[in-house]
């Protein structure tokens, strides 16, 4: 069972001790919810990916160049040799 | 030995579709930064991915090779993380309902026959490039590689030794370039592989602590890395002063170790959820039975087809059918000249002497099959010589010339005339007094240069076989 610390490693968020205090009971409020889940029967019953019944059309593969790298990077808030530019990032 | 090394891996494999899994653009590899990009694969809000079915196929098609149960309906999810390198912020890939599962692969290793299990195949998108700058303190992003599709073919913990993982990634490459799912070119990245690894008492039933070294692209590496890490798990063991975390490692080649990356994620890190922007494919018996009918020959099929129907050596059959792209050539070439051992010998002896010397491996070699025949035929035939032929197939492999018509124009045809080459030989051994008391005094060695005195005043064009004989029967009589 994952603690807030985990919840805040997953979201990137720190949270001060009174925000933890809050968040916490908010949280274990809708782990109690969705706890009366566990009680309904769901063996056998095929998990709904989408409300509608349908299947997934596809395409056949063909490659279409659909916009310029112009157009692509124009929204990009910084960029550099045509590359998207972002803060230094290391995994 | 006290210990064993307990390893399953993860291999990544590109799938060669020419356009991404959820949208049109090109995978062409080595394309100018972010050209093959559109809002789909960028991540832009309000677009909506589509499956391409191209890549669909493959899956299924690296499923029926690896002996693996199709599943009849298949649903994407989203794995959620923080890192730049898909814009969406989660990459798309198949958790809850993979496509392929439990399937099996069979190696061969000095130990024997062994299998080796698979988990799952599933589908997912590769991520784009990240170059970090120093210099600048910023990341560059190319998203050409972004939502190029993949499979990740994910193994059991069923390897024991770094030679039956070599062994299982060199079946994969034959099954997988053979039936065109992928070029699996680990120097490109097209097949990478992720190792998971640990150490345990011989006979303990219990697992040691896991690590993961990632990203691993060339087989070499992969016996030393395998190497390096199961030593170091051992050393932790025995001496207790370095302590084993569950990790992900990075193998560096150029200092031959591994080094900590980071700490292993929980599943739960990732907020697998499914995509309720793509809804479940179905993948029904009639479109396996398609598939399966159109499965391409694979290479252990093909080398029973060589030394059994064509009467090739194992030698060479091997040789060719370790490459698709050799194996190739050699059908093509085939269909123009019908004579398999002549071709198989040029392509191994000429060919890929030729390569080697131009830093070229067996994939990479490319000739125009058709010219090759001709020369092969030229040389077969006896209108020139073996030499004049390696020299022509240099020409061939540069500049693309027609080998009949570049014999015809610089009269390259191989000289046949008894009378020309008799009074050659003659002119040679009066020219040559010395040599020729020598070969009296029982110098045998003297043979060859006088067939090369003699190859040399016919210009090189001369008929290697008939130089001999009249010259056998000329030292006779002297």
């Amino acid at each position: 069972m994952p603690n807030i610390e985990d919840y805040e490693a997953m979201t990137k968020i720190s949270l001060s001790e009174d925000e933890k205090t809050i968040v916490s009971g908010y949280m274990n409020m809708l782990l109690d919810s969705f706890k009366k889940l566990e009680d309904t029967d769901v063996s056998g019953v095929v998990p709904l990916i989408s409300v509608l019944d349908v299947k997934s059309p596809m395409r056949d593969d063909v490659a279409i160049k659909t916009i310029s790298r112009e157009e692509l990077l124009s929204n990009a808030p910084e960029q550099h040799d045509a590359y998207f530019q972002v803060p230094r990032t290391v995994d | 030995m006290k210990y064993e090394t307990i390893m399953g891996l993860e291999v990544h494999v590109e799938l060669a579709t020419k356009s991404k899994l959820f949208c049109a653009c090109s995978t062409e590899f080595g394309s100018d930064v972010n050209e093959n990009v559109c809002p789909v694969c960028a991540g832009m809000p309000g677009t909506s991915p589509m499956v391409n079915r191209k890549a669909i196929e493959l899956a299924i098609t690296a499923g029926l090779l690896t002996n693996s149960e199709i599943s009849p309906r298949i649903t994407f999810d989203k794995k959620n993380y923080f890192y730049p390198d898909l814009p969406a912020g989660y990459q798309l890939t198949q958790l809850f309902a993979p496509i392929c599962k439990n399937g099996w692969v069979e190696i061969e290793t000095d130990a024997g026959k062994k299998k080796i299990n698979l988990v799952q195949i599933h589908l997912e998108e590769d991520a784009g490039k990240l170059i970090h700058d120093d210099w600048m303190d910023t990341t560059l992003i190319d998203f050409n590689r972004a939502s190029v599709p993949l499979i990740e073919i994910v193994t059991r913990p069923d390897f024991r030794s770094a030679e039956e993982v070599v062994a299982f990634l060199e079946k994969l490459r034959s099954l997988l370039s053979f039936a065109d799912v992928s070029d699996c070119k680990m120097q490109e990245g097209s097949m990478r592989c992720d190792i998971n690894l640990s150490v345990r008492e011989k006979g303990s039933d219990k697992l040691g602590t896991r690590t993961e070294i990632k990203n691993m692209n060339s087989l070499k590496a992969i016996a030393a890395a395998i190497s390096y890490e199961s030593q170091r798990h051992i050393d932790a063991l025995e001496t207790g002063e370095e302590v084993l975390v569950q990790e992900t490692r990075r193998w560096d080649d150029s200092i031959g170790a591994t080094f900590s990356m980071r700490g292993k994620e929980d599943a739960t890190d990732y907020r697998y959820c499914p995509d309720p922007d793509i809804m479940p494919v179905f993948i029904d018996d009639e479109w396996i039975d398609a598939v399966r009918s159109n499965l391409p020959e694979t290479a252990q099929d093909k080398f029973i087809r060589l030394t059994q129907k064509l009467g090739l050596p194992e030698y060479d059959s091997e040789i060719i059918t370790r490459s698709k792209n050799l194996s190739n050539i050699f059908d093509e070439t085939l269909q123009y000249y019908n004579n398999p051992k002549e071709v198989a010998n040029w392509i191994i002896v000429e060919l890929l002497s030729i390569a080697k010397g131009d830093n070229k491996g067996e994939d990479d070699v490319r000739i125009d099959c058709q010219k090759f025949a001709k020369l092969i035929e030229l040389v077969d035939g006896r209108t020139i010589n073996r030499n004049v032929g390696k020299k022509i197939l240099s020409l061939i492999l540069e500049e693309g010339i027609d080998p009949v018509e570049y014999v015809e124009k610089n009269k390259l045809g191989m000289i046949n005339d008894t009378s020309l080459i008799s009074s050659t030989i003659q002119e040679v051994l009066s020219e040559n007094p010395k040599a020729l008391e020598e070969y009296k005094a029982g110098s045998k060695k003297v043979h060859g240069f006088f067939v090369g005195q003699i190859m040399r005043k016919l210009g090189g064009k001369a008929n290697p076989q008939i130089i001999n004989k009249l010259l056998t029967e000329a030292l006779k009589e002297i």
